[in-house]
């Protein structure tokens, strides 16, 4: 029997429609604002096709290199008798603890004069901003613990008896592998390559600090440097183009979008491929893989942090307090607005409920640049004594990251589900009685791991605070850019640090709150 | 209140309850009123979707009726604008789908409801623990009293259901399929600890069921329904014996249904003359339940008549001795242990017969069918 929500749930997940389609909107307006020879100028600019190359090729070849590292690291941390798969696991999540621009960071800081690389080999093997390969280096080595987390649930999933029962139609074991695993497979690349690509497009830390020219640096420059607001805003329509046209192939063919990952493992023990004489190579890949991802960074960062002198912690405090600020409000803003938009997903299942799950979805999808500047226009516009407020930063912020709220909820949510209220109810017990004992303690785990996974990414989120932060606003992150780019490393060395610790407790999280996370 | 007063007035009154399903406009639950009495056992019978579910829900408080009330004990609960909140009807709900609390163990699920005085921490009380044990032993599921429900079976979670709705003792008891998970061995014994439980505490209970057997066994009173609608309703004996339509007749368990020319208080059919339960005149459909045919060996000179049964007309109907047209053929056996049913052709028509275990004849015998029981004329 199907039921009307009540008003409140479909209120607010309309409010988050909204807040995540007007930036885009006055992206739009402000972009028309241009008469039709300028217009034309800015169309036909050459340099347009050479954004369009480098950002899809930063993009391709991110998604390639982390492949490469992926896919041998979930099949090996999953289907093989290689030893002590736990930690591999763990260590194959734990690169997302740096975030990419840190990354970038501590790849710049490595080979720098007076870097590490110089004090221990006497050579600086690359002074500066490296363009293209830096980025794919940066980029790549942040990004595939994101596919080898979907591909690790993918070979999780894989029923072991579908294999089997392929062998015993008469399957060779590669074809059995081919024509029955592979296919199983592909969802979970497609969707894992999905969040990649998507980050690629968005990414403006680790393009900027290596002046590699795609749509999310030409953006910043044109904001930043010449101030051509229109031309700005057209290449954030641009970039929105392309996000949705990923996304759009990303639907057709996956059929479905990723970020909303279900299922359960198969209850069956899974028979493990036996290395043999293999051990050796495996163990070598995963120690190279291991060294440039984690141990390579995170000693670039110590060791500058060891240059440091005359820091003490005290001088973290006023970049911390900004950063808490800021990150706080939004975890409970987006956390309390996940809530609703979740209940009316999972309770009350119709067209609009889907369309505001996927609004919210879109406001994490789209480039954080893009968001930011429609946030800029909008404010300017409409509300002008919000412009570079603290009040503004937090609902960009909030706006931007629900989504990452949803799907903790959205599993709480399936947990607590309407006939266990009823069963409640029909035992005697009212309407707030049965949310305190049965609905509260149920959501409670999902809405507390929603907010904390979303207080870890404000922490360490640079481009949108980056646009909209007020003018003396110096959260860690900014402190870390701000600094690289002055090529300053052992000045950003405590705050990067800072920034690893804060994160190396999120990358736990992500791999708990994933399915199979407990193996 | 004199106690016969009380006897006479229903627990549960329900009138011309009906809801609309929103989607598709078709009414769930169609015009309904039915009673129960205090202590009943009232089992709501039909296939998947003739609305017994939405009734529950409904009579529980999950459900805003679009007409019709719901009153208990005389007091109004829904309808004419007024709806108690589900915990305050004082009505138990067993789920099909069980809704056991994920978070609590099976001890802490069953003594959910009970409560000795007031306050949130009533429920620790050791009265309630007693109790609560009680029940865990009647559903063979003590040893299991400190598990969570995710690591219990479909049949152990169905009965931890039952014992936490049973606990509370309301005076009505909701059960929507209370017994579909348990396998064969266990439903008889857990199906009449539960109606031990009701009876003993005087409960009425509300069963809904699609396994006719079930029903009968259970209820003290049966009603059979079909889209959204009371068929018929009565004591499950009553209703067996005399159903009202074919479709009340093959819903209570297999039924042969003839068509006969009735004259006052028999009829003749394909099997020959079968006496009727009431008068009538004219064509007529006549119900006759499988166990209530027998067989008999067709005497020595049917095989003669055998021989021209199949050019037979009507012309020697009724003529003396043993009338050609009550002689049929076994078409097939099957023995299902305690007894054995046969399928018999008699003049075109087959019918089903249920013969003890140690009937003895084979496929193609030759035989005649007679009517132990008066047929039911139906609609």
């Amino acid at each position: 029997m199907r039921r009307r929500p009540p008003w409140y749930l479909t209120f607010f997940p309309a409010l988050v429609s909204i807040a995540v389609g007007l930036p885009i909107a006055y992206l739009a307006v402000r972009a028309s604002e241009v008469d039709a020879a300028m217009l034309r100028e800015i169309l036909l600019r050459e340099r347009n096709l050479l954004l369009v190359r480098n950002t899809l090729g930063l993009m391709l070849g991110v998604i390639a290199g982390s492949s490469l590292l992926a896919v041998p690291l979930a099949w090996l941390a999953t289907s093989t008798n290689i030893r002590g798969r736990g930690i591999v696991t763990l260590l194959s999540v734990l690169p997302l603890a740096i975030p990419g621009y840190v990354l970038g960071y501590s790849l710049l800081a490595l080979g720098s004069p007076y870097g590490p690389v110089q004090e221990l080999f006497g050579v600086t093997p690359f002074a500066r901003a490296t363009g293209f390969w830096g980025s794919l280096v940066a980029l790549t080595l942040y990004n595939f613990p994101f596919l080898f987390l979907t591909l690790r649930t993918g070979f999780l999933e894989i029923d072991p008896a579908l294999g089997e029962s392929a062998r015993a139609l008469g399957l060779s074991p590669f074809a059995a592998f081919r024509r029955v695993t592979l296919p199983q497979l592909w969802p979970a690349f497609a969707s894992g390559a999905l969040l990649v690509g998507l980050y690629v497009l968005g990414d403006f830390g680790v393009v900027s600090l290596m002046r590699f020219e795609t749509f999310s640096y030409a953006i910043y420059l044109q904001y930043a440097a010449s101030l051509d607001r229109a031309y700005a805003a057209w290449l954030a329509l641009g970039l929105l183009a392309l996000t949705i046209t990923i996304l759009a192939i990303e639907f057709r063919v996956a059929g479905r979008i990723l970020l909303e990952r279900a299922g359960k493992g198969s209850r069956r023990e899974r028979k493990l491929f036996r290395l043999g004489r293999w051990a050796w190579p495996a163990y070598t890949f995963v120690g190279t893989a291991l060294l440039f991802s984690l141990a390579l960074p995170i000693g670039s960062i110590l060791f500058w942090t060891s240059r440091v002198r005359d820091f003490s912690f005290s001088d973290l405090l006023p970049s911390l307090f900004d950063s808490l600020s800021v990150s706080i409000p939004v975890a409970l803003v987006a956390t309390a607005l996940a809530l609703p938009v979740a209940l009316l997903a999972g309770r009350f299942p119709s067209g609009l409920s889907r369309g505001f799950e996927r609004g919210a979805y879109l406001g994490y999808a789209i480039p954080p640049l893009a968001l930011a500047l429609g946030f800029i226009f909008l404010t300017l516009k409409s509300v002008p004594f919000l412009y570079q407020s603290l009040a503004l930063l937090v609902a960009a912020l909030s706006v931007h990251f629900l989504a990452l709220a949803l799907s903790p909820i959205r599993s709480a949510v399936r947990t607590a589900s309407r006939s266990l209220e009823e069963a409640s109810r029909a035992l005697g017990r009212g309407r707030w009685e049965t949310f305190r004992s049965v609905s509260l303690p149920l959501l409670w785990p999902g809405v507390a791991g929603a907010g904390l996974l979303v207080f870890l990414s404000a922490m360490k989120e640079l481009p949108v605070s980056f646009l909209l932060a007020p003018l003396d606003f110096q959260s860690l992150p900014l402190r870390v850019y701000g600094y690289t780019t002055e090529a300053m490393f052992a000045e950003a060395a405590p705050y990067a640090l800072a920034i690893l610790m804060l994160s190396s407790l999120g990358a736990t999280l992500v791999l708990r709150v994933s399915p199979g996370g407990a193996r | 209140m004199p106690d016969n007063a009380s006897t006479r007035e229903p627990l549960l009154a329900v009138r011309d309850l009906t809801l609309v399903h929103p989607e598709s406009n078709v009414p769930a639950v169609n015009h309904v009123s039915f009673d129960v009495a205090a202590g009943e056992i009232y089992a709501l019978l039909g296939p998947s979707g003739a609305g017994k579910t939405t009734i529950l829900r409904l009579l529980a408080g999950f459900e805003v009726p679009e007409t019709g009330t719901v009153s208990m004990r005389g007091e109004l609960l829904s309808g004419r604008g007024k709806m108690v909140p589900p915990e305050k009807r004082h009505i138990g709900f067993v789920f099909q789908e069980f809704a056991l609390f994920p978070h609590l163990s099976v001890e802490e699920n069953v003594c959910f409801g009970i409560r000795v005085g007031s306050g949130p921490r009533a429920h620790a009380h050791e009265e309630v623990k007693a109790c609560g044990r009680d029940l865990l032993e009647r559903m063979q599921i003590e040893p299991l009293s400190a598990r969570m429900p995710s690591r219990l079976s479909g049949g152990e979670q169905q009965r931890v259901a039952l014992a936490r709705s049973l606990a509370p003792r309301p005076p009505l008891l909701l059960l929507d399929e209370p017994f579909s998970s348990l396998d064969a061995d266990l439903r008889g014994t857990i199906r009449s600890e539960v109606r031990g439980y009701l009876k003993k505490h005087d409960m009425a209970a509300i069963i809904v069921t699609h396994d006719q057997e079930e029903a009968l066994a259970f209820a003290d009173r049966v009603a059979v329904m079909r889209d959204g609608r009371i068929v018929q309703e009565g004591p499950a004996e009553e209703l067996y014996k005399t159903p009202k339509n074919a479709y009340v007749a093959h819903f209570l368990g297999g039924c042969n249904v003839l068509e006969g020319e009735a004259t006052g208080d028999r009829a003749m059919t394909a099997i020959g003359e079968v006496m009727l339960t009431t008068e009538a005149t004219g064509s007529v459909r006549i119900a006759l339940r499988p166990e209530h045919l027998a067989i008999e060996t067709a005497s020595g000179r049917t095989s003669d008549t055998i021989a021209d049964a199949g050019a037979d007309t009507h012309g020697n109907a009724g003529s003396e001795g043993v009338p050609s047209h009550s002689l049929a053929t076994v078409l097939q056996r099957d023995f299902h242990g305690h007894d054995i049913t046969y399928r018999v052709m008699a003049r075109g028509v087959t019918l089903i017969v249920k013969s003890g275990y140690d009937a003895s004849w084979r496929t193609g015998d030759t035989v005649r069918l007679i009517a132990r029981e008066k047929g039911v004329v139906v609609e």
